[in-house]
């Protein structure tokens, strides 16, 4: 799965700490998602979509390989 | 997803006192105090049971931050330190059929399920573990 976290919190002048803050999750949870090293769960997407106003399907897209 | 119960995050303090209190308190009565009169099983027995309690403390206690992710990386720590727990006994079982004297204790898997889940859930984590092997 190809996520665009990293790229849309930037846009939003957000650091990891402060978009950590406001979905209340610690930063090394942002960070694992951003690395793509864990898929957060339909909640916390929607909340971090909420924060960075965006859609859930504008922060992570399918890959190929997730079809397999 | 309900979120798992475990105890406040200051029993894990506790666990770790427990842990740093007894391990050099064993290694000072088995090597400097020896000739002072105590019953060994007995000792065994005390310090077996409070490093696993310790142990336990610190693995069902929360993290400071606790949240999803955190979560993850627990259950996906306990999965694999079951694993291991399984695979530990079956190759001990065999290599107790070849040399009897192998035999391991219940404490011996026990303190090493223990050390693999803290190994891989501090590995999870701090984001340590590459994409691929997760």
């Amino acid at each position: 799965m190809k996520n665009k976290v990293k790229e849309i919190r930037e846009f939003n002048s957000l650091t990891q700490e402060q978009l950590a803050q406001k979905v209340n999750v610690s930063r090394q949870s942002i960070i694992s998602i951003e690395k793509g090293h864990y898929i957060p769960t339909t909640l916390l997407t929607l909340k971090i979509a909420n924060v960075l106003n965006v859609t859930a399907e504008e922060l992570f897209k399918l890959d190929n390989t997730d079809w397999q | 997803m309900k979120p798992l119960k475990l105890l406040p995050n200051r029993f894990k303090l506790i666990g770790l006192l427990i842990c740093i209190l007894i391990i050099p308190s064993i290694f000072l009565l088995e090597y400097i105090f020896r000739d002072l009169k105590y019953n060994p099983e007995l000792l065994k027995l005390i310090s077996s049971i409070s490093i696993i309690a310790g142990f336990a403390l610190i693995i069902f206690s929360k993290e400071k931050n606790e949240d999803e992710f955190i979560e993850h990386c627990r259950l996906r720590a306990f999965a694999r330190a079951f694993i291991v727990g399984i695979v530990s006994y079956i190759i001990n079982e065999i290599f107790h059929i070849i040399d009897t004297d192998t035999n391991k204790t219940i404490f011996q898997f026990l303190f090493n399920q223990c050390l693999f889940y803290f190994a891989v859930f501090y590995l999870l984590k701090n984001n340590l573990v590459s994409k691929n092997e997760k």
